[in-house]
């Protein structure tokens, strides 16, 4: 069943809202810098929220053994062209393509 | 060709990689958020106005399940805190280029981020309204690929198994930029840590506990590490 309008707008609001925050905080900030601390924190928490976000993104999948194979094998094919060409983005299209290949062929 | 007209060509020709990435993982998004039941004008909508590729991969499930836009809010703002930094980062960058600012700082999306800082020496971007070109080209990238995402969402009559697998290989590859720099990898060691251990709360407490915990654990520990290394 399709969202609604009247449930997708607020949520898209929030977003946009929460999502505008973070922009704009900088514009006050370049005017009264954040003490030590915040600094610290502020520096440590984007590195921080990446290793939830891949546990997220991994609690996200159920697969059976064959799947979890796939999985791991397509994680490993972005490590591996990250390393061998630098390019993050080009390993991340090629991961992407390679896992639905294998899932829906196999 | 005059020399304005060649550094506008270098200008596109450095987006084409983001051209290449934004449109596929904009494809993936546009056929994640149709599958889930979001119409293509709202996916449309949402690239163009949110302009978050992990925040909107994040959010499908939080629309489509009729999560609270308190939550919502306050779990964007988390998602994004890495924005704030890119924001600081450029200050100067932001302090002398005021032409379309407001627009370049809601555009500063972690690929933008990266060809501005790449290319701060080269005398392209020197150009007042380069900047601003380049935050709106790779901005109309991602609305590209949405767009076509959820045209082809729309129209197959069942999707490829898999897909949401766009979303796990996005964060890998953010957390393998993480990883890479020295400074950086304790603090995605940890909120991997942490984020595995939360997973025994199961999927409803999982990401709520994640964020408090890892925000808890970066107040005190962050300060510590930051003396160290200085």
């Amino acid at each position: 069943m399709n969202t609604a309008w009247g449930d997708f707008l607020p949520a898209l609001l929030a977003l946009a809202a929460g999502n505008a925050l973070t922009r704009v905080l900088p514009l006050f900030v370049l005017h009264r810098p954040p003490g030590p601390r915040m600094r610290a924190t502020l520096s440590w928490l984007p590195a921080a929220l990446t290793g939830m976000l891949f546990v997220y993104g991994l609690s996200g999948h159920d697969p059976d053994l064959g799947g979890r194979f796939i999985l791991v094998a397509a994680l490993a094919l972005i490590f591996a062209a990250r390393r061998i060409t630098g390019r993050s983005m080009f390993s991340l299209v090629l991961g992407i393509v390679a896992y639905l290949m294998a899932v829906n062929l196999f | 060709m005059t020399r304005r007209y060649a550094d506008y060509l270098k200008l596109v020709v450095r987006s084409l990689p983001v051209l290449s990435g934004y449109t596929s993982v904009g494809i993936a998004f546009g056929l994640v958020a149709v599958g889930a039941g979001i119409t293509p004008r709202m996916a449309i909508l949402m690239s163009l106005v949110v302009y978050a590729g992990a925040l909107q991969f994040v959010a499908v499930p939080w629309i489509a399940g009729g999560l609270h836009p308190g939550l919502m809010f306050v779990g964007a703002v988390l998602i994004n805190a890495r924005q704030i930094l890119y924001g600081l980062s450029l200050g100067e960058h932001f302090r002398s280029n005021r032409r379309g600012r407001l627009y370049r700082l809601f555009a500063l999306t972690d690929e933008t981020f990266a060809v501005l800082a790449g290319t701060a020496d080269e005398p392209w971007i020197a150009h007042e309204w380069a900047p601003l070109v380049l935050s709106a080209l790779h901005h109309l990238y991602w609305i590209g690929g949405t767009a076509a995402g959820a045209w082809l969402g729309a129209r197959i009559e069942s999707l490829p198994a898999g897909l949401s697998f766009a979303l796990t290989a996005l964060f890998f590859s953010l957390f393998l930029d993480a990883c890479e720099r020295a400074d950086r990898r304790p603090a995605a060691l940890l909120g991997f840590a942490i984020s595995a251990c939360c997973l025994v709360l199961g999927k409803r407490w999982f990401l709520p506990a994640s964020m408090v915990l890892i925000v808890a654990a970066s107040w005190i520990i962050a300060p510590h590490r930051a003396r160290e290394d200085a």
